[in-house]
């Protein structure tokens, strides 16, 4: 009996014993930080544990912080990269809105990896820390400061309050065996594809690469980026958007299944790209075309092109909430992030493949060799030429409308 | 010739259930060992160990989360064990002015989603210093998990009755020696039906541990999921098997306990 | 000596919280005083509600009262709770805990004494042998048939030695066949381990070959205390009568030396203070205090038969409507005027008794019971 009832306290003693370990030792970083030079920084980063909080879906992604950043951030810099797998980056904005709700002054996040409509929202809400990226060093060394596409995020002006880090880019997938001159603009593929009826079509929005490709083709066939990232009303982007309706509607008895129906996913048409139904197919993702050679999915003709006046690429970014403890070690690890040695490597197919943010232009000799080294796949476009032919994206507000409209207008 | 019938009927029911439950499991398994697998193939293009040496590499933490989980998870169901004791009691066993409506706020947390209870508890949380601790995820894990433990033993005091402890009394036996002779052996069935959700109902969670947790306390669902939301579907299935079958073990080793420590096989 | 004290103790409850039929849904028991001597087999009988078990549960302290007391030896045990009062009970349902072995079960109130394992182990074998019960001791409950579930019942409460040993109609679950050899059990127990016992039950057949002495409850009151013979021959009422199985009971005057009731009358031995009054009331005839004979073919009983309203025999005519044999008794029913008369009787006929048949009865007056009519104050 007594033995009993001191067996079951002993288990709660320990169990809770275990769990009253884990109470984190915090110390704050001045917000006056950002005064300080670069080395304080470093010194002050010295011995710091940074919890980086990231989408933890990808393994490639996961991989390469963990085995190759990781280790560096260690010995270089003597920090912790503690990465944190997130499911849905909009928990973290949700989490900060009620810490800020309560003036919470401690937080757990010290990066987070963030775009598009996430950083709207930290911004709006004043979930930031505030314009760091003039700090960093290898920001002002080898990112191209004026660059629109880096500056704007979905129409959205970052104001340095995030720093980029990786790109991706629209690119049209097609088998070079099929297709000797792949067209350059929009209307070159509106001309191929009434040439060859029932070898091309694109994904249904609400699907991502979908949704790209019909947001690529408004910029084109309307009057081009720049006009898309003023503010306007859903009357005004309307009627601004339907020219693209004709063309589509225009192309829609020449595409697979005389457009009356489209696949769901881009899923389902590199299917229809891999056995043959139709000849072309498109990705978010320069390098997803190499990939999928590589895997046996795609014929080896396969190769990539993007339109000559550009297509659409997206940054994503690197942040640091309002209430970040190991503010110094964030900035070191963001700055080493931005290191052509860490992007690099990052763009190296073998660790993750992801586009560059730094300038191949300001690299040095030796990093320029590097770089030339890396084999992305002989469908994979070469950075530079994937540089020039980029346009930023468009407000992510506007997405939604456009999606809908297309349901209308093209659909039907 | 009617048995017989009766009896094809019900052996193609088993076979179905049966096979309902099983199925997804090998296809979870192969998923986990494929390369390149889409639909309409029925089989996948190719088989590698990839998804597997990802998930039991050691940067990928997954036997860290795994700890993290368990521990978790037996704790509270600890707690909620010492907890609903005393509640079950009283629902099951005596009446009271306002009974209804105390069970009624006990048990609310099966209908309300926890995320709503945890928006709320989340602010009061940061005040107590009790965020991105393992403390506070037990704490919020409480809720979504406590009221099937209430239930369960409620279930048992009401078929334990008084009479058994009545009995005990007039041999002598004090409220301790009643509780641990008579009525604890009682509850055991109840005790493992809600011990066994509210391990796999903790194991489970997502959304309170990472708002709670803040990310400083890592399960094995908070690595599990982004994968099974949009990423790797092999590495995906591959937790997802993992994830089974952590719970299946952690629920055969505490029936074990429980059963052998009071000898059920005689209980009728 | 007096072992067990029971004054002036009153419970009521309302069963319901609606006090619309407040009378009907009341249930009060009010004893007044009730001594039990030790060692004695006493019992408590009555019709289900009567209140028997209550009472039972007071004296275990399993009830609490209103008002009252309860002693034990000359100690004032009121306020004590059921587990310290060094009581058992053996309920209707054996309640062996389901997880314990036989020996564990039986030993359980010796384990509560803090008794230690061998003493434990010693006496669970001496107890078990005296239920009849050797070699169970490993068993399980489950494993056990209603009977001997029953029997360890018992060997559980007896084995600690308690004070008082109380027992709530054991034998109500078991087959009419087993509850002779309870009996027998309990009877035995009885005389060698010698506990005040006190025994509920509604089962006549218990009540006459168990009790010392017993108690009659009905609503919460007790009606009667005796030993079973003394009630059985002296009811106090109408209704003690027919639940000490009284069959014959008319209601009616008695004069001086008769019983006049609606169609039947019965010459009494003289009641000589009752001199020209007369008094309204019951008698209870025992059935097996009257005699059948048979009128045809017997010319000794055709001549008693002429002497029925003579002054010093007593007997009546009637006519048989019901006989039924039983294991060497006639069990008789016999019409005389239109009242129905019930006789149980040794089989002394060489031939079947014809139903319509002419019968001389024969009654012993010395054995009629008169209960006088109170009017319910």
């Amino acid at each position: 009996m007594k033995k009993k009832i001191a067996v079951i306290l002993a288990t709660m003693l320990v169990a809770l014993t275990f769990v009253s370990c884990s109470q984190d030792n915090k110390q704050v970083d001045t917000v006056n930080l950002l005064d300080e030079d670069w080395n304080t920084i470093i010194e002050k980063a010295n011995g710091q544990t940074v919890n980086m909080h990231m989408w933890g879906g990808d393994e490639a992604v996961n991989k390469y912080i963990d085995q190759w950043v990781s280790p560096k951030l260690k010995s270089q810099f003597n920090i912790v990269l503690n990465r944190v797998p997130i499911n849905d980056a909009k928990d973290m904005i949700n989490k900060l809105l009620t810490e800020k709700q309560v003036e919470k002054e401690e937080g757990s996040i010290d990066i987070f990896w963030i775009n598009g409509e996430n950083f709207k929202n930290a911004k709006d809400n004043d979930l930031l820390l505030g314009s760091f990226v003039k700090k960093l060093p290898n920001y002002n060394m080898y990112i191209d400061n004026e660059a629109d596409d880096l500056n704007y995020d979905f129409g959205q002006a970052t104001e340095g309050m995030e720093a980029p880090w990786g790109k991706s880019q629209f690119v049209f997938i097609y088998d070079s065996e099929k297709i000797k001159n792949p067209p350059t603009t929009m209307d070159e593929l509106k001309k191929w594809v009434k040439n060859n009826p029932g070898k091309f079509t694109y994904p249904a929005p609400p699907d991502f690469t979908g949704s790209a490709f019909i947001r690529n083709g408004i910029i084109e066939v309307t009057s081009g980026y720049e006009s898309y990232m003023e503010d306007m009303d859903q009357e005004s982007l309307l009627s601004k958007i339907s020219p693209f309706w004709e063309y589509l509607n225009e192309i829609k008895p020449y595409l697979w299944r005389e457009g009356k129906t489209y696949p769901e996913s881009s899923g389902k048409l590199d299917q229809m790209y891999s056995n043959g139904e139709v000849w072309m197919t498109m990705s978010y993702n320069p390098v997803h075309a190499a990939n999928r050679i590589k895997e046996g999915q795609f014929p080896q003709s396969t190769k990539t092109f993007v339109l000559e006046e550009g297509t659409l690429s997206n940054t994503h970014y690197l942040s640091i909430p309002y209430n970040s403890v190991n503010r110094a070690g964030a900035l070191v690890a963001i700055n080493f992030m931005l290191s052509p040695e860490a992007q690099i490597a990052k763009f190296n197919p073998n660790n993750w493949g992801d586009g560059l943010v730094i300038s191949t232009e300001k690299l040095n000799e030796e990093d320029k060799a590097g770089l030339e080294s890396i084999d992305r796949g002989d469908a994979t476009l070469s950075p530079q030429e994937l540089q020039i032919h980029r346009i930023p994206e468009m407000p992510s507000k506007y997405v939604d409308t456009i999606e809908k409209d297309w349901l209308e207008n093209v659909a039907k | 010739m009617k048995d017989k019938t009766t009896n094809g009927v019900i052996l193609i029911g088993i076979i179905f259930i049966a096979l309902i439950s099983i199925l997804p499991f090998v296809f979870l398994s192969i998923l986990s060992f494929s390369q390149g697998w889409a639909w309409p193939k029925i089989l996948p293009n190719s088989l590698s160990l990839g998804a597997w040496k990802y998930v039991f590499a050691p940067t990928s933490g997954t036997i860290n989360a795994i700890f993290t989980s368990l521990k978790v998870a037996i704790v509270v169901t600890i707690i909620n064990l010492v907890l609903a004791i005393p509640a079950g009691d009283a629902l099951g066993r005596y009446k009271f002015k306002g009974k209804k409506i105390i069970e009624a706020i006990l048990l609310m947390p099966i209908i309300i989603p926890p995320i709503i209870i945890m928006m709320g508890m989340h602010k009061t949380f940061i005040v107590f210093n009790l965020t991105e601790s393992t403390l506070g995820v037990i704490l919020c894990h409480i809720v979504p998990t406590l009221p099937y433990m209430i239930r369960a033993v409620t279930i048992s005091y009401n078929q334990l009755g008084f009479k058994w402890e009545e009995q005990g009394k007039m041999l002598g036996a004090g409220k301790i020696d009643r509780f641990f002779n008579i009525v604890f052996p009682f509850l055991i069935p109840g005790i493992v039906a809600g011990s066994s959700l509210s391990i796999v109902i903790s194991l489970s969670q997502y959304i309170i541990t990472v708002l709670m947790g803040g990310g400083q306390v890592v399960t094995l669902p908070m690595i599990m999921f982004p994968f099974i939301n949009g990423g790797n579907q092999g590495i995906g299935a591959a937790y997802s098997i993992l994830f089974a079958l952590i719970a299946v073990i952690a629920l055969i080793a505490m029936d074990l306990l429980l059963k052998r420590y009071y000898n059920d096989r005689k209980i009728n | 000596m007096t072992k067990l004290c029971l004054e002036g103790i009153e419970k009521s409850y309302i069963k319901n919280n609606s006090s619309k039929n407040k009378s009907e849904d009341d249930f009060r028991i009010q004893i007044d005083e009730l001594l039990i001597n030790e060692g004695e087999f006493f019992g408590i009988v009555g019709p289900s509600g009567c209140g028997k078990t209550t009472l039972l549960k007071i004296v275990a302290g399993l009830q609490e009262i209103n008002k009252g007391e309860v002693i034990i030896d000359g100690n004032n045990i009121t306020k004590i709770s059921a587990e310290n009062r060094n009581i058992s009970m053996v309920f209707q349902q054996p309640l062996l805990f389901p997880h314990m072995t036989v020996e564990e079960n039986v030993t359980f109130g010796l384990k509560m004494k803090k008794i230690d394992k061998t003493e434990r182990k010693k006496r669970a074998k001496q107890i078990l042998e005296s239920v009849g019960l050797n070699g169970y001791l490993y068993r399980y409950p489950s494993e056990l048939s209603g009977g001997q579930k029953q029997r360890v019942a018992i060997a559980r409460a007896i084995a600690y030695k308690p004070e008082v040993l109380l027992m709530d109609e054991p034998f109500s679950s078991l087959d009419p066949a087993l509850r002779e050899d309870m009996r027998n059990l309990i009877l035995k127990l009885h005389s060698k381990y010698k506990m005040t016992t006190i025994f509920v039950t509604h089962d006549r057949e218990d009540a006459f070959t168990l009790f010392d002495r017993m108690a009659i409850m009905r609503g919460g009151e007790i009606l009667q205390i005796g030993s079973p013979k003394e009630i059985y021959e002296n009811p106090l009422t109408k209704y003690i009568a027919g639940f000490m199985g009284y069959k014959n009971i008319f209601q009616g005057h008695i004069n001086v030396n008769e019983f006049v009731g609606k169609n039947v009358k019965f010459k009494l031995p003289n009641q000589n203070y009752l001199k020209n009054k007369s008094i309204y009331g019951y008698i209870v005839i025992p059935s097996e205090s009257l005699e059948v004979n048979l009128v045809e073919k017997n010319n000794q009983n055709i001549k008693k038969m002429h002497q029925i309203e003579s002054k010093d025999y007593y007997a009546f005519l009637g006519i048989l409507e019901e006989v039924n044999y039983n294991q060497g008794l006639l069990y008789l029913k016999i019409k005389y005027n239109s009242e129905e008369i019930f006789i149980t009787q040794k089989n002394k006929f060489s031939e079947d008794l014809k139903i319509g048949q002419n019968i001389l009865v024969e009654y012993m007056p010395e054995k009629i019971h008169f209960i006088e009519k109170k009017v319910r104050g």
